[in-house]
């Protein structure tokens, strides 16, 4: 009796596939009968944050950011529906995946860790962690035929939208094309961006305390001094140098330090040097936000460090001198209490507000 | 017919004359280049400095307020503000010898006697702070704000230096100028024409040894390798005292 109910489940589910196949509407002008009306996307920017600037080539719309909302946590992208964007940006960890480097769809591990979504419409000098692509469109096109993560191919992926029950109508929706032979992985890729790019928060504690609302507590007040080196008191720990607000980030490529070797070809990941093709470039690698850090172990662009703790243990003792190493990147004599203070600092950077805000999380919960 | 051509005639007559008559403008490009000297800068490469042996890992400014005075003692002013990064465009010869460039855009077409230029950012620019700038204006570049000083950095200086040329680059050097007290006005003598045509360019040298100082002036790379601090001012004057001899306008 299992047997057969299973069995008849297999038949209608085979049956069903290949019926949607077979009726998969080609004719032109399929989806002409859905309205299509761009209404822009009321895109609302932080107080602390700066003003925004969004490509003319690829506007905020409503339907866009859902369509690209719907895209980035649908598994559909990869190559056996087991993984989506999310899997390795999961929206409580900050959009990283808390792991040192991230497994894709066929269990292989990339060399380097996930990164932080959060506010990277600012990220204006490259993405990844060595700036190999120009924009979140082209980063966009990236991860599904990646081995290494999601492992599809954009033809199957455009295939496998233009059947299902909801794409063609918030493609059309989000882009005004007329039937769903017009969906391709360029609109699929904007719609990503686009998503990408409202994921915008900056209401933490340190952002209140900017503002004179609140105060910050003691620890975390010493702490800020010797961020930003406001005070005599206490040693200067350099890091508002390379972390400044509003971002906590210069988008910069920097050595800070972490690899001890002695040459710059002892790299065994290039980094930017593998990019610009100079070896006074190997191992510089993008200087991260550090806004919600607390939420983004493990840390450095292979999750080297497991804590902050391990991360500010690494600058106190000030690198290993190579050639290329920051000047700033230099011993800080800063005691055990000294280091907790500034990572209390750094945990006035968490704002998790944006929890309560559905837009931040899977449309298919 | 004949009345027709007439007046198209007198129309296009005015035209013409009334646009002769009009002062002409054209871009101007100010190209600026990273010099050792009179070598090409390329950034990790050494030189000799003082008794040892230098390198320049970062270096870039603000430049602002870039005024063309004519030869009739007229005023242009050319730019508000820009950002020089040296570093990003003297990685390697080729671009060391292609440097920096920023457009000073409908300037007008005629003889002029001097430039002059800022470095840093002019005060009442210098009270905002990157956030309120969006990415696309120099402005916003956090990386070049202090916010313990209230005020963009406005040049940066960094690099190794190896005093006794046993080979080790021993001697980590940074220097930070910003506030008020360090904005350095320069100006050149010029004597330069802007064609009514394309291709006007002006090339602004920047030789970085003689930032460092030469002789008299010179920054002790070893003794006060590092310096972002205004309550302690000497070594960054002694910076910007050098901009002016350090730069140099090629016609
Ligand atoms: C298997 C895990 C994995 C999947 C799946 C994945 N990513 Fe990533 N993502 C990463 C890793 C790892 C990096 C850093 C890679 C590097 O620097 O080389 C990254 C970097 C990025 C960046 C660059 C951020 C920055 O600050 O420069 C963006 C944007 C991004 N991913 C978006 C996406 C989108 C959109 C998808 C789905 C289409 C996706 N990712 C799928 C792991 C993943
Ligand atoms: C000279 C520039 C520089 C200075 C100074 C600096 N950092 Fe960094 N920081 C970087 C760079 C570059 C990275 C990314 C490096 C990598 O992943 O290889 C980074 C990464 C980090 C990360 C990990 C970010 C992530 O997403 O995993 C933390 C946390 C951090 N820094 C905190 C600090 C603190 C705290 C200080 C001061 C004690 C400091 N930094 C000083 C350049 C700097």
């Amino acid at each position: 009796m299992r047997a057969l109910v299973w069995i008849t489940l297999l038949f209608l589910y085979l049956c069903n596939s290949s019926c949607t196949l077979d009726k998969l509407p080609e004719n032109e002008g399929d989806l002409i009968h859905i309205p299509f009306e761009q209404i822009s996307y009321n895109l609302v920017i932080p107080e602390s944050l700066q003003p925004v600037e969004i490509p003319a080539s690829n506007p905020l719309t409503q339907d866009g950011v859902e369509l690209g909302r719907h895209l980035f946590f649908d598994p559909i992208l990869s190559v056996d529906s087991t993984l989506s964007c999310s899997s390795c940006h999961d929206p409580k960890l900050a959009f990283t995946d808390g792991e040192m480097t991230s497994e894709g769809v066929t269990g292989e591990r990339g060399i380097r860790s996930s990164m932080s979504l959060i506010n990277s419409v600012y990220f204006n000098t490259g993405m990844f962690w060595d700036g190999r692509s120009p924009s979140l469109e082209d980063q966009a096109l990236l991860p599904i035929e990646d081995p290494k993560e999601l492992n599809d191919d954009w033809e199957n992926v455009e295939a496998k939208m233009r059947r299902s029950s909801f794409y063609p109508e918030m493609f059309r929706k989000a882009f005004g094309i007329d039937d769903r032979k017009e969906i391709t992985r360029q609109l699929a890729a904007k719609a990503l961006a686009q998503y990408q790019r409202t994921l915008l928060v900056g209401n933490s504690k340190f952002d209140r305390f900017s503002r004179n609302e609140i105060f910050l507590e003691e620890d975390e007040r010493i702490g800020f001094q010797m961020f930003f080196d406001s005070s005599a008191l206490f040693p200067d720990a350099e890091c508002a140098h390379c972390h400044p607000p509003p971002l906590f980030t210069t988008n910069e490529y920097i050595n800070n330090g972490i690899e001890p070797i002695s040459d710059l070809s002892e790299f065994e990941d290039k980094g930017r040097g593998e990019v610009s093709g100079n070896s006074f470039d190997n191992g510089k690698f993008r200087v991260t936000s550090l806004r919600n850090i607390e939420l983004s172990a493990p840390y450095m662009h292979d999750g080297r460090f497991e804590t902050l703790e391990e991360v500010l243990d690494h600058y106190d003792l000030g690198g290993s001198g190579l050639i290329n190493e920051d000047e700033l990147i230099t011993p800080l004599d800063l005691t055990e209490e000294q280091k907790q203070q500034i990572i209390a600092f750094l945990k006035t950077l968490t704002d998790t507000s944006y929890y309560e805000n559905e837009h931040f999380f899977s449309p298919f919960e | 017919m004949n009345k027709v051509s007439a007046l198209f005639a007198l129309i296009s007559s005015l035209i013409l004359f009334s646009c002769g008559d009009k002062e002409k403008y054209r871009d101007v490009e100010l190209n600026v280049l990273g010099m050792v000297g009179s070598e090409h800068l390329v950034i990790g490469n050494s030189f000799d400095f003082d008794a040892g042996t230098a390198i320049i890992t970062k270096s870039d400014f603000y430049i602002s307020d870039i005024q063309l005075i004519a030869d009739d003692g007229s005023t242009h002013d050319a730019l508000d503000i820009g950002f020089v990064d040296i570093s990003l465009t003297h990685d390697k010869l080729e671009s060391s010898k292609i440097g920096n460039t920023l457009n000073l855009s409908a300037v007008p077409v005629g003889n002029y006697k001097q430039l002059k230029i800022s470095i840093g950012v002019p005060a009442d620019l210098n009270s905002t702070i990157p956030s309120d700038y969006p990415n696309s204006n120099p402005l916003s570049r956090s990386s070049h704000y202090w916010s313990a000083w209230s005020s963009y950095i406005f040049q940066k200086i960094q690099g190794k230096y190896d005093a006794d040329n046993d080979g080790v680059l021993e001697t980590d050097f940074f220097y930070h100028t910003g506030s008020e007290a360090l904005y350095e006005t320069l100006s050149f003598d010029i004597n330069f024409e802007v064609a009514d045509e394309q291709g006007n360019q002006l090339k602004l040298e920047v030789d970085h040894r003689a930032i460092l100082g030469e002789g008299t002036n010179y920054l002790d790379l070893e003794k006060n390798p590092g310096q972002h601090d205004i309550s302690d001012l000497e070594q960054l004057q002694k910076m910007t005292g050098n901009l002016q001899l350090s730069m140099k306008v090629i016609q």
